[in-house]
């Protein structure tokens, strides 16, 4: 795990005030790149980075039919944080001014996370099978599963099967119980999403017959999603 | 996906407020609002701005779009334009509803706003369903959709995306049953795969 510590002041929970128009693209990268082989050298995140982050990942999980990859290292940072700035909130009274503001983001905040986790859990237990061997296929740096979420799909799977064999399957005859492969239920990567461009990106394939456009930044297109899902990957694009 | 989540979104971008109390800036996650100062105005998250109004602890000053006359010639502009016109604001029905519905008396001429508003929002939506009748007909599978609001989006999220993926399977089908007619007389071994993919596909959702 990421051992690098949201920037933030001892003082009132402080942090560097706006300074993302200078550095974002830089951290942005590293953010989205593996970043367990560079903790000694990365620079700090701050916390509205991590919000952004956050912000997108849950709003691309929310309209991918697919799962997409994990983001525990946001998550951890962003969980420190909040618990971070309660500790600091704890003398303040609660009809405080500043107590309440900051509350009221917080709950924003663990809304955000909350919301984002049980999505992913629902495609977990929509699409168990398909996933854990999608996953199984990818290498350790691009997992799309947590180590949480890995465990939590395969004991499902497991549950889901016992019970059906418990009872179902074994009192059918042989042939009607059918193989396990025909079960596995997939999402439809091909099914229609709304996309919006953050950059421009040329000769993006739009059509079954190689018809090519190109995306101006924050120009919005609908198309199916297996055509455009490496640029949700890159950052290029987000789903909206 | 919920309107309350578009809501929720919307809530984040900023508007000015003019507080009767004074504080500290504030460092929140998503950025340092203030320092407040009584009578001066300030830039906070609606969602901030709506909660103090809510206490009586400040007046919500209306963005420089919600003004008649803008919004007048952004009807008028509407009207004349074959495509959608860009909008003042990205979330300009969510900000416009919380506005208006938290503190009427912080904007001037607030029922003829309303209206007005909603005019545009309608010509908007009338337009988005001619084009996308036209779209569908024209079996489209990619189309451009500049200027669109999340709100306007998400208005036609249930039957937009859902209905070309139901006409996509069924050209999948089409090909795929095409495919096996023909394979038929040559090669059995075809004609089952293909049988085999039209039930995964029935699967998928």
């Amino acid at each position: 795990m990421s051992t690098r510590e949201i920037m933030s002041d001892s003082e009132n929970v402080e942090q560097a005030p706006n300074e993302h128009e200078l550095s974002t693209e830089a951290d942005l990268a590293r953010a989205y790149e593996g970043d367990d082989d560079d903790d000694e050298d990365a620079e700090p995140i701050t916390a509205q980075k991590v919000l952004e982050i956050l912000e997108t990942a849950w709003t691309n999980e929310m309209f991918a039919p697919e799962l997409l990859q994990h983001q525990s290292d946001m998550l951890e940072l962003m969980m420190s944080q909040v618990a971070h700035m309660e500790e600091q909130m704890k003398d303040l009274d609660k009809n405080d001014f500043r107590y309440v503001v900051h509350q009221m983001e917080l709950e924003r905040i663990r809304y955000i996370m909350a919301s984002y986790l049980r999505c992913r859990l629902q495609k977990i237990e929509a699409f168990t099978q398909y996933i854990i061997n999608q996953d199984a296929t990818y290498d350790a740096a691009d997992k799309r599963l947590s180590p949480e979420e890995a465990k939590y799909a395969q004991e499902f799977a497991t549950n889901v099967d016992e019970y059906f064999s418990k009872v179902a399957t074994r009192y059918m005859p042989n042939q009607q119980r059918g193989e396990a492969e025909q079960r596995i239920v997939a999402p439809n990567l091909m099914s229609h999403v709304f996309l919006k461009a953050n950059v421009a990106v040329s000769g993006v394939i739009v059509g079954v017959d190689d018809e090519e456009v190109d995306l101006t930044p924050g120009s919005q297109h609908i198309i199916p999603y297996q055509l455009v899902a490496d640029l949700i990957q890159k950052n290029q694009a987000k789903l909206i | 996906m919920d309107p309350s989540i578009i809501e929720f979104i919307g809530e984040k971008s900023m508007i000015s407020i003019i507080p009767n109390f004074s504080n500290e800036p504030l460092h929140l996650v998503y950025g340092s609002v203030g320092p407040f100062r009584a009578g001066f105005p300030v830039f906070v998250p609606l969602w901030l701005a709506t909660h103090l109004r809510k206490q009586q602890k400040c007046r919500i000053v209306p963005p420089e779009w919600m003004e008649l006359e803008t919004l007048e010639e952004i009807k008028e502009e509407e009207k004349r334009s074959k495509f959608f016109t860009k909008m003042p604001c990205e979330h300009y029905m969510v900000v416009a509803q919380l506005v208006m519905s938290t503190a009427p008396d912080d904007v001037p001429r607030c029922e003829e706003l309303r209206t007005i508003i909603k005019d545009i929002f309608d010509i908007r939506e009338s337009k988005l369903r001619t084009s996308i009748d036209a779209f569908i007909k024209g079996e489209g599978t990619y189309a451009k959709l500049d200027n669109l609001t999340l709100l306007e989006i998400h208005s036609v999220r249930p039957i937009l995306p859902y209905s070309l993926d139901h006409i996509a399977r069924y050209q999948r089908m089409a090909t795929a049953s095409q495919r096996d007619t023909s394979m038929l007389g040559l090669n059995t071994t075809g004609s089952a795969s293909g049988t085999g993919s039209m039930s995964n596909s029935l699967f998928t959702q």
